[in-house]
């Protein structure tokens, strides 16, 4: 599967600086609760608490939007990710 | 599957607001939350007509967003208002300097004229030497106090009476809480309050109280705005960051906490009989302070009286 992965609104900090990731994901990785884990792992050297809480799910104040969509409307974590999908990390609790 | 814009009913859903729950397109999210900011305006009196207003820019993204939102609200209502971009510039490497260039770079987009006041110029010290000197365990505290009298005194000089800044909702309940924590009642409504009344001549205003940071961001997002958003090197010492994410947890479960609570801290009110400080002015500098000097000048003589010792040491060399 082919994603574009974005971090804003100072995510990137948290990933070399990178505000757009184009990848192949690894077969496993279907929904959306797969691939936080995957990037908490895989693209995060340090400071995942900042992405992540202790029970693995993404931090409050950190959006998430596919196709800029809210993934509240999309039924957030068991979202099931499609080929090309763009998704944003987005902080708003960075900065001000 | 895709759900309707409980607000048109024709485009499709994008956003969930964090304020209310309601489910919106990106066009009438923007337009919402753009009447929003209007209604804030009006109700408390922000802007006189013909006043003009300074606008607080630091180039992150509560400015940056207020900087479009009241460029825009002033073409669609005719707003008798000019804007004029006020940007501090506290000398931290690294940091300022690049959110800086933000500001310049929205400065000619927006087309408005820019007034850079530096900590240097106006007080002799940059934030990065102040904390070379005294440590950086206080160093929003100082940074706080300077800049707010960097904010007056740049709005002297450019002879403006009213200064919007991007404080947002969660800003506003963040200082109440750490009001309460810090157990400053005298400070608890003020800090939720909409107008803060400095001086008799000097006003700021806050017309994003009632915007969620949340969404604040979103609208940045979806108007594709340039706004820096590094965290300050120095900030990982504030006491800010523990309400912040206890406010963060709350707003998922409880959203309107937020407003809940800066409605708190403007009820708050303090009996007469209890003690208030008297508002006075600083006898160096003539500030508005509650003491015979201003928090500003007892920093600064303690910053001036270890500069000496330092320049006779390099002498001696």
């Amino acid at each position: 599967m082919n994603v574009t992965i974005e971090f804003l609104g100072g995510l990137d900090a948290l990933v070399e600086k990178q505000k757009e990731v184009k990848t192949t994901l690894p077969k496993e990785i279907t929904h959306l609760k797969h691939l936080i884990i995957w990037i908490k792992e895989n693209l995060m050297k340090s400071r995942q608490e900042e992405f992540v809480t202790n029970e693995l799910q993404i931090r409050p104040g950190i959006m998430v939007l596919v196709n800029e969509i809210d993934w509240a409307l999309l039924d957030e974590e068991n979202y099931e990710i499609q080929q090309n999908d763009r998704i944003a990390f987005l902080s708003s609790l960075h900065g001000g | 599957m895709s759900i309707l814009c409980e607000n048109c009913k024709t485009k499709r859903a994008v956003f969930l607001r964090p304020k209310n729950g309601s489910k919106v397109c990106k066009e009438c999210f923007i337009e919402l939350f753009e009447e929003e900011v209007h209604e804030t305006i009006q109700k408390f009196q922000m802007f006189e007509p013909k006043e003009k207003i300074g606008i607080g820019a630091s180039g992150g993204k509560d400015s940056t967003a207020l900087i479009h939102v009241l460029t825009k609200l002033k073409e669609k209502y005719k707003y008798e208002n000019d804007f004029v971009l006020i940007s501090i510039d506290e000398g931290i490497h690294g940091y300022r300097d690049d959110s800086l260039e933000t500001v310049k770079r929205n400065q000619l987009f927006y087309n408005l004229p820019l007034e850079i006041v530096s900590f240097k110029d106006l007080f002799g010290w940059s934030l990065d030497d102040i904390i070379l000197n005294l440590g950086p365990s206080n160093s929003c505290s100082y940074c706080g106090i300077l800049r707010r009298q960097a904010l007056d005194l740049a709005a002297q000089k450019i002879s403006v009476k009213k200064l919007a800044t991007g404080h947002n909702a969660n800003d506003a309940a963040e200082t109440v809480l750490l009001n309460f924590l810090r157990g400053d009642s005298v400070r608890i409504s003020r800090s939720s309050e909409f107008i803060i009344n400095d001086q008799n001549d000097f006003k700021r205003c806050k017309p994003f109280i009632y915007a969620y940071q949340k969404e604040i961001v979103a609208y940045a997002y979806f108007n594709k705005l340039d706004y820096f958003s590094t965290e300050c090197p120095y900030a990982v010492n504030a006491l800010r960051g523990k309400p912040r994410i206890f406010l963060n947890d709350l707003e998922r479960v409880h959203p309107s906490g937020i407003i809940d609570i800066i409605d708190s801290g403007q009820l708050f009110a303090l009996p007469d009989s209890s003690i208030k400080p008297k508002i006075q002015k600083c006898q160096k500098c003539g500030a508005v302070s509650s003491q015979n000097l201003c928090q500003a000048c007892i920093l600064l003589e303690k910053l001036n009286k270890s500069k000496p010792k330092i320049e006779i040491e390099i002498e001696k060399k």
